[in-house]
């Protein structure tokens, strides 16, 4: 074919199939083109219709519903009377008065008309007579022909109002006709009412147009170049049934939002999704949007827990969030684990270290023990915090001379001559042990019920199983008599031991014997050698971090800053020789599940190995996640006031000193309860504390606890916090209260003396006195309440009487009855029966109670 | 071989995959024709007294071309994305760091010489070289014709500093240069952990001259040895060439001047050859490769 067309002469060749073919097949591929611009690659057009047709479904059965929910007969029956009705208007003299109606109707319009050129007359008249009354020439003409218009403008007037009469009285006439058949009608529209309205949602649903929806952020973020730069968010565009509470059982991507209360606080049309979710808001396909099928996307979708990560974006300054208590826990086992003690991490700065201070350990441990810690610690205690360094038995010897080397050098001696803690009694000293609240942090034997409450795989505090194995009797006295005297910055708490109570706790504490076999120890401790090497490997692998260490007070910290670390690329991970999969999850998964995974030959990793629960990797991971420079601009950031800075450092404080272990604090702690048989014997919830009690008698109390319910026997210990602390605490709690610290004289508050007698009556009508404690009289073992004569030095004036309103929503399950149900006063003859009046009784009568009487 | 599949595959490189094709295909095609006209006494193209008008005859077949293209771009369009990658970022460099694909032959140039050599020097003679053709071409032959024969020393210059030197300096920096500026063959996956030996000698450091004293101060009798061996190359060869060559009749037309240059030229070109070849023939001989021929407190070559 090609040789004959090759011999054709080319004027003579034909290239009409070519051009045939060619713009044939362009055709085609312009319409390829469209199909695949117009439907293929808006995958989103058939989310959305499948999304009408779903709601339409839905609403379809609710509007069969509503329907079905109306009562047939009465419907039956208001359809018969109405057409009843309608039929009585078929009548002659109905069409009359409709037809007389339409007639006047028409009348009143010309007359009206009539009326109205004739006014539009006279204003131009009036105007021409006000010319010549300007000039100073009035026209009689003019006048005579304005006051003529006058009258005929007052006889249209007239002329309207009698039609106006006229069509009154037609209309009175019609009514008495119509008016059942309207009220029928009316009826009938009420009873359909549901229904008509979901009717109009139907119809709007069908009618609504498949289109993009989005949200624009103008100025959330900035680019990489620092510029402010705008978000769009079309997230809403698939994920159509996020606010709407039709589709909670709908598939994905329709369902409603998995926690309408927060999104009720974070509106999407304000927000967006991707400032919590991430994703690639912009993008409209499935892979794409949720930034995992694009390799390039950096912030691909948070899945799972992990989404709480995206809260500390805009919460900078706090360590617990209402609403994510799952990221509150995160936070408090990240600060509880110690990272800060060797990463730098912005908001973890200058915190108190997390372990003892290790100067003066001779007084309290022997070198095998402290040579077999150092080896392994989970072995003398599987859930401490400590974790394993796997330092060599050379290394290890080495650290252990170097602490008692400067041990040596230590000032510290025991208070007492040695011996002095013999005598006690064991099985008093258990006692002691389990009423004093020493369980709240300490685990002993197989009571581990509150370590299962707080749900860590460590505890807080030594468990002290094996105490015996480990600690000096003598040291043991001096510590709890009053720990601050062998480590002032520790945060056990004095709890006021008796010689004898303390006695008896040495007693019991040792018997409890470690028997488990033991590791050899020959090391040499004094030797120069191994002192110098221990300072270096304490160097390298910073215990410093953690541990208070004399020669050590100036380093730094050794490892790496994490506060941009939600950021790092997986180009930047080193993987070593793994097959760990080459994610930013997964490589920190790996590292804290065996921090030292990706150490090779050459690679030396120092990371100590912890032995966190898969929970705690996951929160942990969900903490690092969180920590990014990219916050977003100030305005969509929630303002670091005083408050949330005092809420943020009283945070973490309770978290420090185990306050939460005891006590319950918003949504966080109480995890003492777990021991206890009776949850009201236990100690109080403070979230109220702070609006609660009077801030000079919180200070007191915190320096030197007073019983408050002196029949219990669980105590609160003394944990001489410094005067900073003591604020952070007070300060902490008047925040939770939404209160500020300011300077107020509760003594000068004065009862009102024309109130004292009523409230005398009511007091003891209410029989206050049947459950709260009156005066320092013998205790009466039946009493539940506090001593009411505390109230006046302890309580806020204006807390009492909130208190007595309605007890239960301050405090739900409290024990105090509400007297005043819906504010209304049960007690109609004292004070007129005026509730309000009636509480502020009570409180002054409370408040003159133990005051001495002058 | 499913990373050499993902390399020629990339949006941005099936462009340079369909000019290579290209390239190869008329240089092919250019070779084919003036063998046959070589071997024929006269050329086929001299042959030739069937001639037609442009329009319509020639614009007729290019429409249909015209409309081939077009067609391609509408189904390249459908099929392949934009490629576009992570946003901008000032505080992360992309590893490997690749200038456009017509650019990798110079950046390619910057493994053997230093920045300013190989990209202000070296890009500006070749440039100017360019400029220079019409001028130091005195050879009418092969005009509307193609023909090796007559135009030998053109043609396989152009082959060798195009096709040789260019293109395949572009092939090696698309396809062969991964994550570091690493070398890695086409079907090796990019690791950016890759370690390579990066030890090099400078020429004089083999005649145990060290080019820098401990103190760091520039040998001079290094830097003079540099110089003596460059100039030995241009004055070497191309002395030679001209003693050889003086009498013939290339040579004789080309006068003093136009003599100078082409030689100039030549032996540039056959300099960067002579530098990549010393930077990477002396491992095969387990030698060090040589980093610099001269060394001088203002540039190094």
């Amino acid at each position: 074919m090609f040789q004959k067309r090759a011999e054709t002469p080319i004027e003579n060749r034909d290239y009409s199939t070519f051009y045939l073919v060619f713009s044939g097949l362009l055709l085609l591929a312009t319409l390829w083109a469209v199909v695949d611009e117009v439907f293929v690659r808006r995958p989103w057009k058939g989310y959305q219709s499948e999304y009408d047709r779903l709601s339409v479904e839905k609403l379809r059965a609710q509007y069969n519903d509503a329907m079905s929910a109306v009562d047939s007969s009465t419907a039956a029956d208001l359809r018969s009377r109405l057409a009843e009705a309608r039929q009585k208007l078929d009548s002659k003299e109905y069409h009359d008065a409709v037809r007389r109606l339409d007639g006047l109707q028409m009348d009143l319009a010309d007359a009206t008309r009539a009326w109205r050129f004739a006014r539009s007359n006279s204003d131009a008249l009036y105007y021409q007579y006000s010319v010549t009354l300007h000039d100073g020439h009035p026209s009689a003409d003019l006048k005579k022909k304005l006051d003529d218009l006058d009258v005929e403008i007052a006889a249209d007037a007239k002329k309207m109002d009698d039609i106006n009469g006229s069509i009154d009285s037609a209309n009175a006439m019609i009514g008495g006709f119509k008016d059942t058949a309207d009220s029928l009608d009316a009826a009938l529209t009420a009873l359909y009412a549901d229904a008509t309205k979901l009717e109009t949602k139907i119809a709007s649903v069908e009618q609504s147009p498949l289109e993009i929806k989005q949200v624009l952020l103008n100025d959330y973020d900035k680019s990489n170049f620092g510029e402010v730069k705008a978000r769009v968010d079309r997230c809403q565009t698939c994920h159509l049934g996020a606010t709407d509470k039709n589709m909670a059982d709908a598939p994905q991507p329709f369902t409603t939002h998995s926690h309408p209360e927060l999104l009720k606080i974070h509106n999407p049309e304000k927000y967006g999704c991707t400032p919590c979710h991430r994703g690639q808001g912009h993008a409209l396909t499935v892979g794409e949007a949720h930034g995992e099928a694009d390799p390039f996307w950096e912030t691909p979708i948070l899945r799972g827990m992990d989404v709480y990560a995206s809260c500390s974006a805009c919460h900078t300054s706090r360590q617990a969030l209402k609403g994510a208590a799952y990221f509150s826990k995160a936070r408090q086992t990240f600060l509880e684990s110690g990272c800060y003690g060797c990463h730098d991490i912005d908001g973890y700065k200058n915190l108190p270290k997390i372990g003892p201070q290790l100067n003066s350990i001779p007084a309290k441990l022997q070198p095998e023990w402290v040579y077999r810690w150092i080896r392994d610690p989970k072995n003398y205690n599987p859930h401490t915090r400590m974790p394993n360094f796997k330092l060599s038995e050379k290394e290890a010897g080495a650290v252990t001379a170097y602490l008692f080397s400067i041990g040596k050098e230590s000032t510290f001696s025991l208070d007492r001559p040695k011996g002095f803690y013999a005598g006690g009694s064991a099985s008093l000293g258990k006692e002691h042990v389990e009423n004093f609240g020493c369980k709240a942090c300490h685990v002993i034997g197989d009571d581990v019920r509150v370590r299962n409450a707080r749900g860590s795989s460590y505890d807080i505090a030594p468990e002290l199983t094996h105490a015996a194995g480990k600690l000096n009797p003598d040291w043991i006295f001096d510590w709890i008599k009053n720990p601050r005297h062998y480590n002032p910055t520790t945060k056990m708490p004095s709890l006021r031991l008796s010689d004898q109570e303390a006695r008896d706790i040495v007693a019991y504490l040792m018997t409890m014997r470690d028997d488990r076999p033991k590791e050899a120890f020959n090391v040499d401790i004094n030797s120069e050698e191994n002192i110098a090497l221990g300072k270096t490997v304490i160097r390298q692998y910073g215990c410093f971090g953690c541990h208070d260490i004399k020669g050590m007070e100036t380093e730094g910290k050794v490892s790496v800053d994490l506060s941009d670390f939600g950021r790092k690329l997986v180009e930047q991970m080193d993987f070593g020789d793994t097959k760990v999969k080459h994610t930013w999850a997964d490589w920190v998964g790996n590292k804290l599940r065996n921090s030292r995974v990706f150490q090779t030959d050459r690679i030396v990793q120092r990371m100590p190995v912890f032995a966190l629960s898969d929970t705690e990797i996951s929160m942990i991971r969900s903490v690092l996640l969180s920590f990014r420079a990219d916050n977003p601009q100030a305005k969509y950031r929630v303002e670091v006031t005083d408050s949330q800075t005092d809420l943020d450092a009283g945070e973490k404080l309770t978290i420090r000193y185990g306050c939460i272990n005891c006590h319950q604090l918003e949504e966080r702690g109480g995890y003492f309860a777990a021991i206890l048989d009776d949850p009201t014997k236990g100690p109080p919830l403070l979230t109220i504390e702070g609006g609660k009690v009077q801030e000079p008698w919180l200070q007191s109390f915190l320096k030197s606890p007073s019983p408050i319910r002196p029949w219990l026997k669980v105590r609160m210990p003394t944990f001489s916090l410094t005067e900073d602390e003591i604020n952070t605490v007070t300060k902490y709690f008047l925040a939770l209260s939404g209160q500020s610290l300011e300077m107020r004289d509760y003594a000068s508050f004065t009862p009102d003396p024309h109130l004292l007698a009523d409230g005398t009556k009511l007091f003891n009508t209410f029989q206050c006195i049947k459950c709260h404690q009156l005066g320092g009289a013998q205790i009466d073992p039946k009493s539940v309440a506090p001593n009411l004569e505390l109230a006046r030095n302890r309580l806020k004036p204006e807390w009492v009487i909130s208190w007595l309103r309605n007890p239960e929503a301050i405090q739900p399950g409290t024990m105090m009855p509400g007297y005043f149900p819906d504010g209304q006063s049960p007690l109609p003859d004292v004070l007129k029966g005026d509730a309000t009046l009636q509480m502020r009784a009570i409180r002054d009568h409370l408040f003159t109670l133990g005051k001495k009487k002058n | 071989m499913r990373h050499l599949f993902e390399l020629v595959s990339k949006p941005d490189n099936i462009p340079i995959v369909g000019l290579l094709v290209l390239v190869i295909f008329y240089t092919w095609l250019s070779w084919t024709k003036a063998r046959k006209n070589d071997l024929a006494e006269i050329p086929e193209e001299a042959r030739l007294d069937d001639k037609v008008q442009v329009w319509p005859y020639l614009v007729r077949v290019e429409f249909i071309a015209m409309l081939v293209v077009l067609l391609i771009l509408v189904v390249w369009s459908v099929f392949i994305n934009a490629p576009l990658e992570e946003p901008a970022n000032p505080a992360l460099t992309p590893n490997p760091s690749k200038a456009p694909w017509y650019f990798l032959g110079l950046q390619e140039l910057l493994v053997y010489f230093d920045p300013w050599i190989a990209g202000v020097v070296l890009p500006s003679i070749i440039i100017v070289g360019l400029m220079v053709i019409p001028y130091v071409d005195i050879n009418e032959k092969g005009n509307g014709y193609y023909t090796f024969k007559e135009r030998k020393f053109a043609i396989l210059t152009f082959c060798f500093g195009f096709l040789v030197l260019w293109v395949s300096l572009i092939v090696l920096g698309t396809f062969m240069r991964g994550p570091g500026w690493n070398f890695f063959l086409p079907w090796q996956d990019w690791d950016t952990h890759k370690v390579v030996v990066l030890n090099n000698l400078d020429l004089s450091e083999y005649f145990g001259m060290p080019t820098h004293f401990p103190d760091n101060s520039l040998n001079i009798a290094a830097s003079v040895f540099g110089f003596l061996f460059i100039a030995l190359f241009y004055g070497g060869l191309g002395g030679w060439h001209y003693m050889k060559f003086r009498n013939s009749a290339v040579v004789k037309k080309l006068g003093t001047m136009r003599y100078l240059l082409v030689m100039g030229l030549f032996l540039t070109m056959m300099f960067v050859v002579l530098k990549i070849v010393l930077r990477i023939a002396p491992p095969i001989f387990g030698a060090y490769p040589v980093k610099y021929i001269w060394v001088t407190p203002w540039f190094n070559v």
